[in-house]
């Protein structure tokens, strides 16, 4: 459709604001009329104060053009006064040029000037008339772009759309264009879009807003804007003129006034042409590009856009190129070459001990020969629940060895859990240490002192197996809903993991890493195997130390460890104890990942102050067990722009992501969409569950690869890396307005009085769309009145986003995994008598304890162990901070850690000296 | 060579010599100027200072590189003629990119320090010091505004060293460049940049009608051809500085190349002040 250019000016030249007109003038007469009208204005001090007209003569035919597209392109500046220059080329050719600032001038006015000037006729002074500012500068939440905070210039690009046809459009086309605007932007993921409509003639000013209904169907009314706020609503904005002839051209601005400006000129009511615009702040140009191509496809196309994405946007689809491929014996095979390579180097220490490498490739060998004599075959599953010790890696390492498929699963599990996974994975053996598992399992159980001592030589003529099981590993995922389901790895993939991050964090034998995640979470996979497949020397967390941040901590500065994986939040904590240090204790760690849940960059500052990134690298990385651990991966720098808070940068060599609509269709850059992993890393798929495999693990039929469907929404930024945007089913609609529930959250939680607020739909007796409500639970001390905080909520979101009902709560309860329990809200809402009871309970509660039993999400007693009762580090920190809120702020976390049960807490604080 | 397009630039004492040439080479590189100078002579001030003609060969010159010029004259001595001067390139272009501080004189001097009259001293600190000062006022709530902007105030060697009999000139031109590094210092947030060049002995570029070796030579009661026999002798390249070697080094402060450049004095004198 056109090219896309830059536009000159520089938005810090107030370019927005400037409107140009030029009229080309071919007559004689006409030019003698306008220098003198001009040198009237001159002497006319009432007028002057109010133009600054120039006069320029050119020296060539290229000169006076130059001049003339250097002119209509300047813009406006600090100046109040209309700009009127005069460039003339010869008696018989000049250009007027009129720019003014149009926040404080009509384009009307500047109509009316130029008829004043080239007509002799007098000019009226009427620059008091209302006007209104139009524009919008709020970065939308849609769009890429492509602008880093440290410098004040940006640039703006326009795109003008010179295929069209443009004879094609009568009077209904600003329908057509508001139309094709709307869903585009909607395909962007633009939420409850709405765009301006400003249209301008010679006489008159008309201005309008459209947005689509419930039904698509659009709707452009009138409306009067009460403030900026309303103003800096709009994602787009569509600015048409209409002018008398063609010695005319207008410019309502000269650089975007709207996240996408669309400039329509018609030409005594017919459409001449078409531009859209986009500032580098907002939209990344080459997303620009696309959009403007989706644009002309809806504006001629008004049924459906998904031909459009299907025909045009398969050029997006990744290619293989980068794909790397392994043989299933290649684990194995790099495991033997580490081992021989470094067979004194320790492999894996823990509170059990330590073993070299020689000796872990020995050790295993034996186990995997006598799981062999024990009756394991090839490919069989082999359940291991163990604490976190050597001994459970060297099991797992042999279970390779010996072909099975080795399922971790923490000991510290539930029982139900563990049956559970017993009877979903048929597995043949359970290796554990566990003394009540139910006896009902059809199931070989082997303890791992069997395993670990006795003779070895026995079983030397057992053979072991030349080939690696199809599947090395079954992890159990919980999901969000349902339940638990096992992921089976392939040995190539794990190898694969390896290979495409070792060069790039320059893994090698002389790192440390530690083992502290759970075997039953995936996190430890990449721990284990990326430490063993590269020669490091891998220390196993037991639990107890995992769950004491001063623990780990000071395990961290002993082993001198290298290469630290955490959580965003267990970093957070480790942070805290560092800050609490005088010295910085842990310059050995070189590499950080974080990996399991959302980062977020900012909360790392102090760490970036404490460790500079020359010393210590930070990679955010992003992953799916479904995928192997690890897909993305981005480094953390110290000032990273404000727009890459959301981004986990590009896909690691081998795999692959795609973002899909929801018919499976590639989105363009900067398109919102399901994140579709392929490549590498992608899994054989859940255990025995067909249904959930051919929901999840899809093969496009558009290039017969194999993809698996995150339920994650993302998109891609023209440099290829990724945004990861939240959860698909956290996504709520009512109305047809799209709501992010997490935004209400966010506005309530920042009214004084409110200490914690959860946002449920409710989704009413039948399911029928109109009777969602959204309820807001408010947790707070105080008596809250609903209308307050409706009144406080009217002015800071949209009145949809308002909850239907505010129900105050003594308490959010909690799910055992710390998560809202709202089931549990439900009833409350249900039972509008337990509102009553909450504030009368309230006053009888022992608030103190109240304290403990919110973080633990549960009651218990003055004398129960924190630790024991569900506690762990996350937990502690949030009730130190609760604590130190409403008890005593001196309160330290070693504190807590020491007197860990709420008696004897407040005896320690009794006796503690008064400071 | 387009290093300063879409650029405007306000550049004082534009009538002749390192004005002009400042003019000159930055109507070549793109920019659009507003020139001014004083148009005048100045009590006090023992020589001609540059008249209106001069300013509009200036402007002449410049718009046949295809520049729109403003010639206005102002007095630096003026507020009143700063502020008019800022108005009319706001009013014609917007906004100001760079602004050139040359205007300055280099006599009365030829004197022992307690020999200078009140009105000589004032007169010399007046507009060599206080001129620029005028300007920066004027012009940086613009460049603020903007946040945008380079001042490039022309000082002297005379502003890194003494000069015998020149007391008024080096106390100003030493002046400016602390005016200069102070001035660095308070629009560095708003990403404004301010330097100084020193020029070392420029000679007489009749083209560019400049004659400030003469005005030194007169000040000194020595002949002209005496005074370049010296400067050439106190240099250590063995060559007098060009107007257009200064012009050369105003370009380019004024220029995106220098972003991170502020605070800094540059010497264009063949080596003079390195000895």
């Amino acid at each position: 459709m056109g090219e896309i250019e830059m536009i000159p000016a520089l938005e810090l030249d107030k370019a927005a604001v400037s409107q140009v007109f030029i009229r080309h003038l071919t007559d004689s007469s006409l030019i003698s009329q306008t220098i003198a009208s001009l040198q009237k204005i001159c002497e006319s001090e009432n007028l002057h104060n109010t133009m600054s007209p120039w006069i320029e003569y050119s020296f060539s035919r290229v000169n006076h053009e130059d001049f003339v597209k250097r002119e209509s392109s300047r813009p406006i500046g600090y100046t109040g006064k209309i700009r009127i220059v005069l460039a003339v080329a010869n008696d018989l050719e000049a250009d007027l040029i009129i720019v003014s600032n149009r926040e404080l001038v009509t384009v009307q006015e500047i109509f009316n000037v130029y008829k004043s000037i080239t007509s002799d006729s007098p000019y009226i002074l009427s620059l008091d008339e209302a006007l209104q500012k139009c524009g919008s500068f709020i970065p939308p939440k849609w769009g890429v772009p492509n602008w880093n905070n440290s410098t004040v210039f940006s640039r703006s690009y326009r795109v003008n759309l010179t295929d069209l046809d443009l004879k094609e459009f009568s009077s209904a086309s600003l329908d057509r264009i508001s139309s094709a605007l709307l869903m585009t932007l909607e395909k962007y993921g633009a939420i409850n879009t709405k765009i301006l409509i400003e249209e301008n003639d010679m006489e008159t000013k008309q201005i309008r807003t459209g947005t689509f209904d419930d039904n698509k169907h659009l709707k452009i009314k009138e409306d009067i804007f009460r403030d900026d706020r309303e103003l800096n609503a709009f994602d787009a904005g569509i600015m048409i003129t209409d002018l008398p002839d063609m010695n005319c051209q207008y410019s309502p601005c000269l650089s975007p006034l709207f996240p996408v400006t669309v400039i329509v000129t018609k030409y005594n009511g017919a459409l001449h042409s078409i531009s859209m615009s986009a500032s580098e702040r907002f939209v990344h140009p080459t997303v620009l590009r696309q959009f403007v191509d989706l644009f002309c496809f809806n504006l001629e196309n008004k049924d459906g856009n998904n031909n459009f994405l299907e025909n045009e946007c398969m050029s997006l689809l990744e290619t293989e190129s980068n794909c790397i491929n392994h043989t299933d014996l290649e684990l194995l095979e790099r495991f033997h070459s580490v081992a021989i390579s470094f067979p004194d180097q320790i492999a894996i220490s823990g509170i059990d001990g330590s073993i070299t490498y020689a000796e872990l490739n020995r050790k295993s060998d034996v186990i995997a020969k006598k799981l062999i004599s024990y009756g394991m075959n090839l490919g069989d599953k082999i359940i291991v629940s163990l604490d976190q010790t050597v001994e459970l890696v060297v099991i797992m390492v042999a279970i390779v060895k010996a072909g099975g498929t080795y399922i971790p699963v923490d000991p510290n599990y539930p029982l139900e859990r563990i049956s559970f996974v017993i009877e979903d994975s048929q597995a043949t053996h359970i290796i554990t240490g566990l003394p009540d598992l139910p006896a009902k399992h059809a199931i070989h159980w082997i303890s791992p002192s069997d395993l670990i001592e006795g003779e070895s030589d026995v079983f030397d003529t057992v053979v072991l197996p030349t080939t690696a099981p199809d599947t090395t590993y079954i992890i159990y995922t919980s999901g969000t809903s349902g339940q638990p389901k096992g992921v089976m790895v392939p040995s190539k993939n794990v190898v694969s993991l390896i290979e495409a991050t070792s060069q790039e964090f320059k893994l090698s034998h002389i790192d440390v890493w530690t083992m502290f995640h759970s075997a039953s979470f995936d996190f430890s996979v990449w721990e284990m195997w990326g430490c063993l497949l590269t020669g490091g020397h891998l220390v196993v967390v037991s639990r107890q130390v995992a769950r004491s941040p001063y623990d780990f901590y000071d395990l961290l500065v002993e082993k001198k460890v290298t290469v630290l994986n955490q959580t965003p939040s267990a970093f957070y904590t480790l942070l805290k104890v560092d800050i609490e240090q005088r010295n910085t204790n842990l310059t050995s760690i070189r590499l950080v990942i974080f990996g399991g849940e959302a980062l977020d960059p900012y909360k790392l500052s102090e760490w970036l102050e404490r460790y500079p990134v020359s010393y210590c690298r930070l990679v955010n990385m992003y992953g799916i067990t479904e995928t192997t651990v690890h897909v993305t991966y981005r480094n953390i720098l110290h000032r990273d722009p404000e727009f890459l808070s959301k981004s986990v940068g590009v896909t690691l060599p081998g795999w692959k992501i795609s973002i899909r609509d929801t018919n499976g269709i590639p989105c363009l850059y900067g398109m919102e969409g399901e994140i579709w992993v392929g490549g590498a890393g992608l899994s054989n798929g859940y255990h025995n569950r067909e249904e959930l495999n051919k929901k999840f693990f899809v093969i496009d039929p558009k290039d017969d690869q194999r993809w698996y469907r995150s339920g994650d929404l993302g998109r891609k930024r023209p440099d290829g890396s990724i945004d990861y945007l939240g959860r698909i089913d956290t996504q709520v609609k009512i109305r047809g307005f799209r709501i992010e529930l997490d935004e209400i959250r966010s506005v309530i939680q920042k009214i004084p009085f409110v200490r914690n607020v959860a946002i449920v739909l409710h989704d009413g007796d039948d399911v029928e769309s109109s009777q969602k409500q959204i309820v807001a639970f408010i947790e707070s001390l105080e008596h809250v009145d609903a209308d307050t905080v409706r009144s406080d909520l009217k002015s800071k979101i949209p009145e949809y986003m308002i909850p239907a009902r505010i129900v105050r709560v003594n308490e959010i309860p909690m799910t055992i995994n710390g998560k809202v329990d709202n089931a549990t809200l439900m009833l409350k809402l249900n039972h509008s008598e337990d509102q009553d009871v909450d504030s009368k309970d309230n006053n009888s509660q022992d608030s103190y304890l109240s304290i403990w039993n919110k973080v633990l999400g549960h009651s218990i007693a003055a004398g129960d162990n924190f630790f024991e009762s569900g506690g762990n580090s996350l937990l502690a920190v949030e009730l130190l901070s609760a604590l130190k809120r409403e008890m005593d702020s001196s309160l330290t976390l070693r504190d807590l850690y020491i007197h860990s049960s709420p008696n004897a807490l407040k005896e320690f604080l009794s006796k503690k000296p008064v400071r | 060579m387009c290093r300063l397009t879409d650029k405007v630039v306000l550049i004082t004492g534009a009538g002749r010599g390192i004005g002009r040439a400042c003019a000159l080479r930055a109507a070549e590189e793109g920019a659009d100027l507003i020139i001014t100078d004083i148009g005048n002579s100045k009590e006090s001030v023992p020589y001609k200072l540059s008249s209106l003609e001069e300013l509009q060969t200036t402007a002449e010159k410049c718009k046949e590189f295809g520049s729109s010029v403003i010639v206005q004259l102002a007095d630096v001595c003026k507020m009143n003629d700063v502020n008019a001067l800022v108005e009319a390139a706001i009013n014609r272009f917007g906004r100001i990119d760079a602004l050139v501080n040359n205007a300055g004189i280099g006599a009365p001097a030829g004197k022992a320090t307690h020999l200078y009259t009140t009105e000589e001293w004032e007169i010399l600190l007046n507009v060599n010091l206080s001129g620029p000062w005028r300007l920066i006022k004027a012009v940086a709530p613009i460049m603020i505004e903007q946040q945008y902007g380079s001042i490039i105030n022309i000082a002297s060697t005379a502003g890194l060293l003494g000069y015998r009999s020149f007391a008024g000139y080096v106390a100003s031109k030493h002046g400016l460049v602390g005016l200069t590094k102070s001035a660095a210092l308070d629009y560095a947030p708003q990403n404004i940049r301010v330097n100084a060049v020193c020029p070392g002995p420029v000679y007489d570029d009749e083209r560019l009608d400049g004659h400030m070796t003469k005005v030194v030579a007169d000040s000194l009661g020595i002949r002209l051809g005496d005074q370049e026999s010296i400067d050439l002798e106190s240099v250590a390249m063995n060559t007098v500085v060009s107007p257009y070697d200064v012009a050369e080094a105003v370009v380019w402060l004024a220029s995106d190349a220098t972003q991170r450049v502020t605070g800094t004095t540059i010497a264009v004198d063949a080596g003079y002040s390195a000895k």
